[in-house]
């Protein structure tokens, strides 16, 4: 590359379609941005190690376009908006019931492996069935004792997208 | 004075008349300032002084009507306090959350007709400590009341949109 054609990348003349090239640019990826894939910058330590607390991921929201959401897809879950969302897996699909024997999960009755799961836990939750509508979600983090846990069935309207 | 000066003056009068009413601080606007306000009130510094605190929390309450509703459906509160039962509540608050900061995000209106607005919100909590980070959020539903020209807070809800 010769000098002329780096001084033209780093110091480009402001020409009309240099201007109209750079805005069409700012556009899209703002629209990208901000409605496609939503920057996720992760506090709190309820997906760990998935997704440790500090890290960085994205919403991808044409996810759930087309299809639903299934067992053990990462989501974010939105509370008034999109600038604060719960990072969640999926456990439970609605008409199926979710329990937790000595940490171990129960769906329909049947022992579920969770190989993401590295921070084992002694929860135990009775069975109850995910209403229709709704999605089980909870975090892979289970070292944290219940109580303090958030985790519980969420309306599938509130899921924004898949994480990526 | 000459007709010259006194369409001057008129044009400078009405000018000063249009920009007022542009640039005065719409419904929405006063009240999203209180509600600035009261996650300023409600935040502690790590070494906060017993005075600040005091003030404060004295200020928080007189964001709000007296009385003013509390609905946390997970804690079975769902009642009226009165605005000195509000400043010991958030002086208890304060004092169990040192080094919090709370921050509202995603503030939307769902109303706002004449005196009374209604409106939604996600409180966000935000602790650093020495172990990592403690961080909460939980979706709000908030009225307001116009009481003798100032908003008022009348009623705190939390949304409890995950349910085990």
């Amino acid at each position: 590359m010769d000098n002329s054609h780096l001084h033209n990348f780093f110091l480009p003349s402001l020409t009309r379609k240099f201007l109209i090239r750079v805005t069409l640019v700012a556009i899209v990826t703002y629209l990208i941005f901000s409605y496609l894939l939503i920057p996720l910058r992760i506090q709190g330590q309820s997906m760990e190690p998935t997704y440790r607390d500090g890290g960085f991921a994205f919403c991808w929201r044409p996810m759930y376009f087309f299809s639903s959401p299934k067992r053990f897809d990462i989501v974010a879950v939105r509370y008034a908006g999109r600038r604060v969302m719960l990072l969640k897996r999926i456990i439970g699909l609605p008409g199926e019931t979710v329990e937790f024997r000595r940490g171990d999960l129960y769906i329909n009755g049947r022992h579920i492996a969770e190989p993401y799961v590295k921070y084992h836990s002694t929860w135990n939750l009775e069975a109850r069935r995910v209403a229709p509508g709704k999605v089980y979600i909870v975090g892979d983090n289970r070292g944290t004792s219940m109580k303090r846990h958030r985790f519980g069935q969420v309306s599938a309207k509130r899921i924004v997208g898949g994480v990526i | 004075m000459s007709s010259r000066q006194l369409i001057i003056i008129g044009g400078i009068v009405l000018a000063a008349v249009v920009i007022f009413l542009v640039l005065r601080p719409s419904d929405e606007a006063k009240i999203l300032k209180k509600l600035n306000l009261m996650a300023e009130y409600c935040t502690t510094e790590q070494q906060e002084p017993a005075m600040v605190t005091l003030q404060k929390v004295s200020s928080a309450a007189k964001l709000c009507t007296d009385p003013c509703l509390v609905k946390v459906d997970s804690e079975k509160v769902d009642q009226e306090f009165s605005r000195k039962e509000i400043s010991d509540r958030v002086l208890m608050l304060k004092k169990r959350l040192i080094g919090t900061t709370f921050t509202f995000y995603d503030t939307s209106f769902t109303s706002l007709e004449g005196d009374n607005a209604a409106l939604i919100t996600t409180l966000r909590l935000n602790r650093k400590t020495v172990d990592g980070r403690i961080a909460d959020a939980y979706e709000l539903d908030i009225t307001a009341k116009k009481i003798e020209g100032k908003w008022l807070f009348s009623s705190f809800a939390v949304v409890e949109f995950v349910e085990r």
